[in-house]
């Protein structure tokens, strides 16, 4: 008696948890998920998403641009303050 | 080949060598279960759609290695959304307890909310209470349908300790639903 009662109350348990169905996903989703799948590079380019190189290289680009110009340009140094073995005197000829 | 009829493996073999389409067969064969299990962890469609496009995505990184006949492609996605559910679950009791919901999203939108009923709310909140791994192991087995095998290896614990979390956790939902059972049992007589 008490284990078919126990049994019942498990069913009964079962029907209740299917009460909690999940919604259906967004009927893009699929489309999206696949639209997100990453490319492969051109035939040429055998190492995988040329992104990642381009990206390295226009980072490094742009690194060195913010360093030149913000370091001040030797061009415009006073020519007291130069050291004594600038270029003019090593360009002059040794004897 | 492409008739739509390909295991996972050989899906997962064409997929590591770049073929699209199977992928999308791939992706619309197990997209169901991948949003409704994250779907049911989180209380959360927007964030079970995100789950379930990171797990796709990360499917088709690991194409490559993966190892026919060795795991089911299945008990691996299990995991990995679990994983990718527990990572969120983990993120969100680190932000401020204002910025979280009381309670899990109760429907598919706005407009359903009217629909959706008292017992399934009730089912959703009791699943909410459960600790996590117990909730866990009782969605893997009656949601997802899957053996204590194939669970245990989805949680990365032993047959024995799937079955005491699930014992516990259905004593546990037992208790908290007890008049909902005990009106469905009034019902059947």
């Amino acid at each position: 008696m008490r284990q078919e009662q126990d049994e019942r109350v498990e069913l009964a348990l079962d029907r209740l948890l299917d009460a909690y169905d999940a919604p259906e996903p967004d009927p893009g989703l699929a489309t999206r998920i696949i639209a997100s799948m990453p490319r492969p590079g051109p035939a040429w380019w055998p190492f995988g998403a040329l992104w990642q190189p381009l990206s390295g290289l226009a980072a490094a680009a742009l690194i060195g641009i913010v360093v030149g110009v913000a370091l001040p340009s030797p061009s415009v140094a006073d020519p007291d303050d130069a050291a004594p073995w600038n270029v003019a005197e090593l360009s002059e000829p040794s004897l | 080949m492409s008739d739509g009829t390909d295991d996972d493996d050989s899906l997962l073999a064409r997929i590591a060598e770049g073929e699209e389409p199977a992928y999308a067969t791939l992706v619309q064969r197990h997209l169901n279960r991948v949003h409704a299990l994250a779907y049911r962890m989180l209380g959360d469609r927007g964030e079970a759609e995100d789950v379930a496009q990171e797990a796709f995505l990360r499917t088709w990184r690991h194409a490559g290695r993966w190892t026919p006949g060795k795991a089911r492609y299945t008990t691996w996605m299990h995991r990995v959304v679990v994983n990718l559910c527990i990572d969120r679950r983990r993120r969100r009791r680190e932000q401020t307890v204002d910025e979280l919901p009381d309670h899990p999203d109760p429907g598919p939108g706005p407009d359903a909310g009217l629909l959706v009923d008292a017992r399934r709310r009730r089912v959703m909140a009791a699943l909410a209470e459960l600790p996590e791994r117990q909730r866990e192991a009782v969605l893997l087995s009656h949601y997802q349908e899957l053996g204590n095998i194939e669970a245990a290896e989805v949680l990365g614990i032993s047959v024995e300790a799937v079955e005491s979390l699930l014992s516990r956790g259905r004593r546990a939902l037992k208790a908290l639903l007890k008049d909902e059972i005990a009106a469905l049992l009034e019902d059947d007589q």
